[in-house]
């Protein structure tokens, strides 16, 4: 300490008086404690920010989740699927259509792979395929074609205007597009993968180019998440 | 000039009917395995042209499908969007990769439930000539 008072006095032109000695040892001192109390508490708070604005690798967590106001859907065994169907997990909704050749069955795949490496923890997280095409997409076929990737994965789809309704919630939009196929049509849709926290609340958004490790860790992330009232 | 050499070479081409598409080397051929009931599956290669001129794919069959068209995916303002594209282009020493996410060969109403393993036929037509490919159907991921 008597050292170190030394070496702070050391470049005032004052320091053979000794005073200033004195006072550069309190000084120190007082910085000292001061410091031994507010920096583990410094890092305590920097960790629960850390902690709680935990960023996502392929997306974002929305500040405060948004509560999902209710719906009406039809669940891929024919019966309602209503808001209380997002309850009580955490649910990734993947929006688009099963005469989607390519980005579909392939986010389908990535959504597996992600789901398969969380081991245990896959029971505490939905995955939802909304189809935005329910002219061609009848509940059965959909249930068929999910469960395809994953017995787990679930699909839901209903009138346009009911889909619109929800996207407008959940921030999805799908467009009938007739120039995407020579025979019949296609549907231009929302790429992200959106998360639904367990009390049905629109909590973030995953945007791609996807890749399953990155889903992963995301989805450890979401799961790990204290889940405020 | 290039304009010129471009027009004397398609229509040297043209001078020869029966041709499988002077100079198109496909590589990477394969079909996504999809769910049973899938209305519609995705094909993929990689094709090279290996001549001076420009190599134009005008369309494509199957006798394994109803329907095959040239697609590709362009996203804009979040959006995922399928446009048909009425014909390919290869560049002249160059590539046009028909990968995953950019484009893809839609291939409609399979004529059964194609499995890994399995193989389907595609013709492409090109002016002139025309390439018969077998594609491997793969799982993906």
């Amino acid at each position: 300490m008597e050292e170190t008072g030394r070496e702070a006095g050391r470049s005032r032109p004052t320091r053979s008086k000794g005073i200033p000695i004195r006072n550069g040892v309190i000084r120190i001192a007082a910085i000292a404690m001061i410091a031994a109390v507010a920096l583990p508490l410094g890092i305590l708070a920097w960790r629960e920010q850390a902690e709680r604005s935990r960023t996502l690798v392929s997306g974002t967590l929305l500040p405060q989740p948004r509560p999902v106001a209710e719906f009406a859907l039809t669940g891929d065994d024919g019966k309602p699927f209503t808001r209380a169907g997002l309850l009580g997990r955490w649910t990734v909704v993947f929006v688009g259509y099963t005469h989607c050749p390519d980005v579909c069955p392939t986010t389908l795949s990535q959504l597996k792979a992600a789901k398969a490496g969380l081991g245990p923890d896959a029971a505490r997280l939905a995955v939802l395929f909304m189809s935005v095409d329910p002219e061609r997409d009848a509940p059965d076929h959909l249930g068929r074609y999910v469960r395809y990737f994953d017995k787990d994965f679930r699909a839901v789809t209903g009138p346009a205007d009911a889909l619109t309704a929800l996207g407008r919630q959940l921030g999805f939009v799908f467009v009938k597009n007739p120039a995407a196929e020579g025979e019949g049509y296609g549907i231009d849709h929302s790429a992200e993968l959106i998360l639904v926290d367990p009390k049905a609340r629109l909590a973030g958004y995953l945007t791609p180019p996807f890749r399953a490790e990155a889903l992963a860790a995301d989805f450890e992330t979401i799961l790990r998440k204290q889940v405020a009232p | 000039m290039k304009c010129i050499r471009i027009l004397g070479g398609a229509l040297a081409l043209a001078s020869m009917p029966g041709h499988a598409c002077e100079g198109l080397e496909v590589s990477d051929a394969r079909v996504m395995e999809s769910p049973p009931g899938a209305s519609v599956l995705a094909g993929f290669a990689t094709l090279h042209n290996s001549g001076n001129v420009p190599l134009i794919i005008r369309r494509a069959d199957s006798p394994d499908f109803s329907a095959v068209e040239f697609h590709s995916l362009v996203r804009r303002d979040g959006l995922i969007r399928m446009t048909v594209d009425s014909s390919l282009t290869v560049p002249p020493h160059g590539t046009l990769a028909i990968k995953s996410g950019e484009r893809h060969l839609m291939l409609f109403k399979p004529a059964k439930d194609f499995r890994e393993g399995d193989r389907v036929r595609i013709r492409l037509f090109c002016s002139p000539g025309t390439l018969e490919l077998t594609m491997p159907v793969e799982k993906s991921g």
